[in-house]
């Protein structure tokens, strides 16, 4: 691992916009204090975007791996992105944002994105094509055991989702351009969405981690996290084989033994039991006396 | 009592014993059960391998159905074998061979465990207590933590031992759960996330600290004991070679020279002590690492077989599973020191289906091809055979290969012939890995330790590709299958139905190729000068193999046909022979896959006498457009190295756009720089005109050698090139005179074209007036358009004008031999259109080869009726703007001929046309003075449909107008409204000053990436110049290898079933193929093609047709080369299109995405187009509907983007718009 613990920030935090009124202070306050706990940053201000890649390019660096953090944005992928696109940022470098106002979940669904959580997106090493379908899974699993380090036991529920007690708590998204993926990251630390702003169907009710007694902050626990997920990655990417973490991950799999109706899917929907993870990270279902293996759709628990 | 091992065979005989394995270790422990004590082999196996081929010497299998884990249920597997009244289990390795409850549960259920007993086996096999025991016994351990630690414990131990220290998971082992830490503030952070990673490995968090040894070599000790105390240690094993802890190499004895006798002793003795102190039998392994002083540090025990144990075996010739399995039932053991005395050296290669240079990403696959090594000092332990489908749900050894002998150069030796003959073909392999580290020196100087692969990068180096035979076969595949080589670009011009050609077998003519000397003095420009202006005769230059009939046969002769008739030509007494550029160059690469210089290169070794002449085109170099000076001298430079006489001209005769290529020429003293004068013969260019380029050209090289015009014109050869043949004889014999008395020393080269059918009486003439070389070509391959014949042409030049020549006739007729026996099929199927005279050539001065490739054109786009019209438009154009007939001016004006002539058809018909040419007459033919007002509004449709390229010629961007630019009308009608600003624009300036130079270091690396591997000198310049076609021609290379290795008929043709090739691979080793049968497509309109290549069987899937309707859809496969075919990256749910038809798309654009297990990948556009069409497109937020896609399904198919609007810069989507659907403007082009 390398030059772990270096860090960088990026505006000048609170100069941007002023903190939309309806919104809980503390959460703000938190992301002050860690940015004065956390400490020393470097400052690339005023907030401008040539500045910001200038900015990284002259900073990061493979012995310095650094964190972007940025006040509000988009979202942390649209600007890992623009790092991305201008050769400003390599694998492990990565953004986070205090607060987005377009975040995305997959097929460009809204992600609630009020201050207090954890919004953040990394840039991932090149794998093999043997890893390169398993990228989900990977970071799925990293931020699983990552906060298991911290005492916290979530479940993925397949294929990208973390459940923490039957919720969700947060939830990954691999984006891929040109070769080069992207990981989007979002843990509700203070804060879920309320029922109404839940989309139609959704699987499980959301809550928060601090719902559950965890208080995290969101630079304290990004900074814990992306440094796991290289030493996830050393471990699994770079020195096993998929199934070695399929395996691993095979325990932790949310609603193993349930019965769930599997929808959004390119065909129609389907309902089964859930047996567990397939070699090729797809997720096997048993649907009355056949077993398939699924690779896409939205899961949810069976109404009886 | 003692059982001897003879009692022990009589006692198992019969008896039935099961593998609770699979792969390697179930067959090697099969064929152990079955020799001596023919005991019943029975072998567990899921679903996926029951019918695997290891599983061929089992008599039974014990079948554990369709989960993949299930050789991890030990106690199905007891009560599966309980019920199958089996009376022995041995585990093998891997799976549960360390599960120490397997023996217990084993004896509960009254079946005999092959291994060790549970106490034992748990105590050795657990890390800590062997550790005890250890020290207790005074065996050196690492030195670190007596058993697991907390954090703190963990600091404090760092801090005695100091940094760099290991935390090891308890439950781990075979170099599993292992983390280095080399700093102490690393430490707390490290060992927390080690404990949740072992928890999650191992279900067990605790961690125990070691020091962590740098620069040590594993060696280690294979024990084996029996129940009575009886112990036998074999010489060590030295398993240095790994990666990631993963043994990949495994030696015995140990080649490296700080292994002692001692030392040997030293740890026998601790291993003896081990097993004996817990009262162990069957094998164990005692696992040390030895640092560079020969200090060991006990590490850990294995209670079970090792994979490495056949080294030992090769090394003692004995049976270590035989013995494992006596010694279970209860034999003494049978090795001591009197008897087992070691006698070889041995080695053992992992064989893994995974790519090394993919970070030995594992590899699963169906095996095309299997071929083991053989004969004396080898064995191989594999799993696999051709055939078999290589799974992926388990580990990826597939076979264990091991050679032995008297010493280690011959171990070594042998090894790296076994990993030569080794042949895996489908999957990737480790075999070009393992050759590697066998060649590499440190390797086979024994001075190595575990990071060796690690620190040693250059073992990832090599190319893996099948042998080129079989690559070859390949391609010989794809043509039988379709009839018809898609390589050669001329579309599907025979069925595989039709009739062949026949075999080509070519009888080539005796004849001594020793006998003929050229009189050329080559490598030196002046004295071959010398000797031309001096022989007193005429010279004769050959283009039979390259301009003979351009852009149809000629300009495709393959390299392999050079190769035949090329000794005879170079025995002929010719000053030189043309033998690469112009059109040639690029046809190499777009339908030959050829290297252009690397043919060049083969040419002057199999014709190492007569000079060779190149062409090129001034600033278009071997191209179409205008290139940068850089590129002309790095073309130029490559070039100088390949040929002798480089023949240079523009279509302008705009000279100084000759300059950078001059300058590359003269700088070299061998080669010889032939500026040529563009002929025409029409209004203006008369002999005084061209008196004058010659002026401009000895100026030129004046300028460039620093000597006079006067000297300059003893220093080249001037070329006359009538490339339209259209000069009279008259006029051509009046322009050599003028030449010759203008300057005496000049030697003039004449070329022309039979265009006019008047090309004996006009090269008569030329040398007549004292032109020293002339063009002509051998007569098998003369066509119309093309030279002359040279045997004619020389007896009209002997007997008619009584000059005198120096030809070897003999050898001509010889070649003309072969020659008739190769032009047939160049005839049939690269010159199927007009190949006679025309003598109206005078008047449209359209090109020979032109003239048949445009006929072609007309009659493909539906309008060989107007082709009469088109000619007529030609002759009358060219009095309006007058250059000279050749490339790439021929083009242009040939584009402006169809387009005026259809575009004009489109409106009006057939009247329109003939209204556009009646205009076009009396423009032509009436001074402007007295042009009536209305034609000269009507003549400004004349040029209305012309495209860019004419346009910028008549900016100049191609260089100078040769008689100035035509009047403003014409800018007027090709312009439109702004065509004051386009007069403006004009210039007469060389593009080259405007030109800027090309990024060659940038394009370079572009290239290297796009290759994956450094690109070579040769490959660059072939980008530089064609970028699409080299690329196409470097992949074919690496996909199929030198396809000049085909003959001539299977070029174009391929083989029928049950047709003989034999041809010969690059290393001119033959080989036999044979096709047994070409399979009629199937729904995916692949056709199975099967065949033999030398003794193998093969079969090759070719897609000869569209695909039908699927289950899921209809499926186009796109071309994954091909950067306007949008392809889906993998399999996965397309969940959104961002483009439909008639869009314009930038290249990096996003096209649509595809959802693959919730990673969402944008596809991108490769390259700036225009959507041709969408074949399938989702939009999720909308319907909620996501569409599958299979890989390398093709989505979007783009095409160019045909023209830009004038009016707002936007792309116009489609050739037949008269309007931009952006802005509405009119379009002037098309």
């Amino acid at each position: 691992m390398k030059g772990l613990g270096i860090f960088y920030c990026s505006a000048d935090p609170l100069s941007r916009t002023g903190i939309p009124s309806g919104t809980k202070v503390g959460s703000d306050e938190d992301w002050q204090s860690d940015i004065i706990r956390l400490g020393p940053w470097e400052k690339c201000s005023p907030w401008v975007e040539t500045k910001l890649i200038n900015w990284s390019r002259s900073s990061f660096s493979p012995e310095r791996i650094g964190v972007v953090l940025c006040q509000e944005c988009s979202s942390a992928l649209d600007l890992a992105w623009t790092l991305v696109g201008a050769n400003a940022a390599e694998a492990w470098n990565s953004v986070l944002c205090a607060r987005q106002t377009m975040g995305r979940g997959q097929l460009r669904r809204q992600w609630f994105s009020p201050a207090g959580n954890l919004y953040a997106a990394v840039v991932l090493p090149s794998v093999s094509p043997s890893w390169a379908n398993f990228l989900p899974l990977f970071v799925g699993s990293g931020v699983l055991f990552g906060l298991q380090t911290l005492g916290v036991s979530c479940q993925i529920k397949w294929p990208n989702d973390l459940m923490l007690h039957r919720t969700k708590v947060g939830g990954v998204l691999v984006e891929e351009r040109c070769g080069v993926a992207v990981a989007g990251i979002g843990l509700n630390l203070k804060r879920g969405p309320d029922g109404e702003m839940l989309r139609e169907n959704a699987a499980f009710p959301a809550s928060c981690l601090s719902y559950h007694g965890y208080a995290f902050t969101a630079i304290g626990l990004w900074t814990h996290l992306v440094d796991f997920l290289q030493v996830w990655y050393e471990r699994t990417v770079a020195a096993g084989s998929p199934s070695a973490l399929v395996s691993l991950i095979h325990d932790h799999i949310a609603l193993l033994g349930c019965r769930v109706v599997v929808s959004d899917r390119g065909a129609s929907s389907v309902s089964g039991r859930i047996l567990g993870l397939a070699q090729d990270g797809g997720l096997r279902l048993a649907v009355g006396h056949e077993e398939i293996v699924i690779h896409s759709g939205s899961i949810s628990v069976m109404q009886s | 009592m003692k059982n001897s091992f003879e009692d022990i065979v009589e006692k198992i005989r019969g008896r039935r014993i099961l593998v609770a394995n699979r792969g390697i270790p179930a067959r090697r422990i099969v064929r152990s059960i079955r020799e001596v004590f023919q005991a019943v082999p029975i072998m567990t196996a899921t679903d996926v391998d029951k019918t695997a081929p290891f599983t061929s010497g089992a008599q039974e299998l014990l079948l554990l159905g369709e989960n993949s884990r299930a050789y991890l249920d030990v106690d199905r597997i007891i009560a599966l074998a309980k019920g199958r009244k089996i009376e022995a289990i041995h585990p093998g390795w891997g799976f549960v061979s360390e599960d120490e409850t397997f023996p217990k549960r084993c004896e509960e259920a009254g079946i005999l465990f092959i291994g060790p007993p549970t106490e034992p086996m748990r105590f050795l096999g657990n890390k800590v207590e062997v550790r005890k025991l250890a020290q207790k016994l005074g065996v050196p351990v690492v030195p670190g933590s007596e058993g697991a630690v907390s954090v703190e414990e963990a600091r404090r131990m760092a801090h005695e031992l100091g940094f760099p220290v290991m935390l090891k998971a308890e439950g781990g082992g075979g170099g599993r759960g292992i983390y280095e830490v080399f700093r102490e503030d690393q430490l707390e952070d490290a060992f927390q996330k080690a404990s949740v990673l072992a928890q999650a490995s191992f279900g067990n968090p605790r961690l125990y600290v070691e020091k962590l040894l740098i620069g040590v070599r594993h060696i280690e000790i294979q024990v084996v004991a029996d129940r009575y105390g009886n112990v036998f240690t074999f010489d060590e094993r030295d398993c240095t070679v790994q990666r990631n802890h993963q043994k990949l190499v495994e030696i015995t004895p140990s080649p490296w020279k700080g292994m002692t006798s001692e030392l040997r002793d030293r740890l026998k003795d601790y291993s003896k002590k081990l097993v004996l102190a817990v009262g162990y039998y069957s094998l164990a392994t005692v696992e040390f690492l030895v640092d560079q002083d020969g200090t060991p540090y006990l590490i850990e025990v294995n209670t079970r077989l090792q994979v490495e144990h056949g080294v030992t075996e090769c090394r003692y010739g004995v049976d270590i599973v035989e013995e494992q399995i006596a010694i279970a039932f209860g034999s003494k053991l049978r090795f001591n020191d009197k008897n087992t005395l070691p006698f070889n050296w041995a080695m053992q290669c992992r064989i893994n289906c995974e790519d090394p240079q993919s970070n030995f990403s594992p590899n699963a696959g169906i095996i095309t091809r299997y071929l083991s090594p053989g004969s004396q000092g080898v064995r191989v332990d594999s799993c696999v055979s051709a055939g078999y489908e290589f799974p992926s749900q388990y580990d990826s050894a597939a076979a264990l290969l091991i050679a032995y002998g008297k010493n280690w150069p011959k171990i070594l030796g042998i090894m790296d012939r076994c990993l030569r003959e080794y042949t895996i073909g489908g999957v990737k392999t480790t075999i070009p890995f393992h050759r590697k580290i066998v060649a590499h020196p440190r390797f086979r100087a024994g001075d190595f330790d575990t990071n060796f692969v690690s620190n040693t990068p250059e073992l990832m180096l090599y190319k893996d590709r099948e042998a080129e035979a079989l690559r070859l076969s390949h391609l010989v595949a794809e043509i039988s299958a379709r009839g018809f080589n898609p390589f050669v670009q001329l579309g599907v011009y025979r069925g595989r139905t039709d009739k062949c050609m026949g075999r080509f077998a070519p009888v080539l003519p005796a004849a001594n190729f020793d006998e003929h000397i050229s009189p050329y003095p080559r490598g030196d420009r002046q004295a071959l000068l010398d000797f031309v202006r001096d022989s007193g005769y005429v010279h004769f230059m050959d283009t039979t193999t390259r301009d003979i009939t351009q852009s149809n046969s000629g300009n495709r002769f393959r390299l392999a046909e050079d190769a035949l008739i090329g000794p005879y030509l170079d025995n002929c007494g010719f000053f030189s022979l043309e033998n690469g550029g112009g059109a040639h160059f690029h046809v190499a690469m777009l339908a030959n896959m050829t290297y252009p210089f690397t043919e060049a290169e083969k040419w002057n070794r199999f014709a190492p006498k007569t000079l060779k002449q190149i062409l090129i085109r001034s600033t278009n170099v071997l191209g179409y457009k205008p290139q940068p000076k850089n590129l002309m001298r790095l073309t130029g430079e490559m070039i100088c190295e390949h040929y002798d006489v480089v023949r240079c001209f523009d279509f302008l005769n705009h000279i100084e756009n000759m300059r950078p290529f001059a300058e590359v020429v003269m700088s070299h003293q061998a080669a010889l720089f032939e500026p040529a004068i563009s002929l025409s013969w029409a209004k203006g260019f008369d002999v005084p005109h061209y008196m004058g380029v010659l002026e401009e050209i000895l100026a030129m090289m004046a300028s460039v050698a620093g000597v006079s015009k006067k000297k300059a014109a003893t220093m080249i050869s001037l070329g006359l090139k009538d490339m339209a043949g259209v000069c009279p004889p008259r006029f051509v014999r009046a322009l050599v005179i003028a030449i010759r008395k203008k300057y005496p020393m000049l030697v003039v080269h004449y070329h022309r074209h039979y265009t006019d059918g008047l090309f004996v009486p006009a090269v008569g003439a030329a040398a007549e007036a004292g032109a020293h070389i002339i063009d002509t070509a051998i007569g098998a391959s003369v066509r119309w358009y093309g030279q002359g014949e040279v045997l004619s042409t020389a007896a009209f030049i002997e007997d008619e004008l009584g000059l005198k020549t120096n030809l070897n006739k003999d050898m001509i007729r010889s070649c003309n031999f072969v020659l008739k026996q190769i032009m047939p099929y160049y005839d049939r199927y690269t010159a199927p259109y007009f190949q006679g005279i025309d003598y109206d050539v005078v008047e449209h001065g359209m090109p020979g080869g032109a003239t048949s490739s445009s006929q072609e054109g007309a009659l493909k786009q539906g309008y060989i009726h107007l082709l009469p019209y088109m000619l007529r438009f030609l002759a009358g154009t060219r009095k309006i703007i007058r250059y000279h007939d050749v490339t790439p001016g021929s083009q242009i004006t040939w584009n402006t001929a169809f387009l005026a002539v259809t575009g004009a058809f489109k409106q009006g018909g057939e009247r329109a046309v003939r209204r556009l040419l009646r205009v076009l007459e009396k423009v032509v033919t009436t001074p402007e003075k007295s042009l009536p007002e209305e034609t000269r509004k009507e003549r400004l449709m004349i040029y209305r449909e012309s495209n860019d390229a004419f346009r910028q010629l008549l900016l100049g961007k191609f260089g100078r107008l040769p008689l100035g630019f035509p009047p403003d009308w014409v800018y007027e009608s090709a312009f439109g409204p702004e065509f004051k600003q386009a007069i403006r624009n004009r210039t007469e300036a060389s593009p080259l000053t405007t030109l800027k130079d090309m990024d060659i270091q940038a394009e370079k690396a572009n290239l290297s990436t796009r290759l994956g591997r450094d690109a070579s000198a040769e490959e660059l310049v072939m980008y530089l110049n064609h970028p699409g076609d080299a690329l196409k021609t470097i992949e074919f290379k690496r996909n199929f290898g030198d396809p000049n290795n085909l003959p001539l008929d299977v070029w174009f043709e391929g083989l029928e079933p049950c047709q003989d090739l034999v041809f010969n691979d690059s290393d001119g080793k033959p080989h036999h193929m044979l096709i047994l049968d070409i399979s009629h497509p199937d729904h995916r309109g692949m056709s199975v093609v099967r065949y033999v290549l030398n003794s193998e069987h093969f079969s090759f899937q070719v897609k000869v047709a569209e695909a039908l309707v699927g289950t899921s859809g209809p499926q186009i496969m796109g071309d994954k080369g091909n950067p306007y075919h949008v392809v889906a990256p993998s399999n996965g749910d397309l969940w959104v299109t961002h483009v439909k038809q008639g869009d314009a798309v930038r290249q990096g654009q996003e096209i649509c995405n595809i959802s693959i297990m919730k990673q969402e990948k944008a596809v991108l556009a490769q390259v700036d187009g225009m959507v041709l069409r969408v074949l399938k497109a989702a939009d999720y937020k909308e319907d909620k509907k996501m569409v599958p896609v299979k890989e390398g399904e093709l989505l979007v198919e783009l095409g160019t983007i045909p023209t830009v609007c004038a009016g707002c810069a936007k792309p116009v989507p489609m050739v037949e718009c008269n309007f931009c659907p952006d802005c509405g403007c009119r379009l002037k082009s098309n």
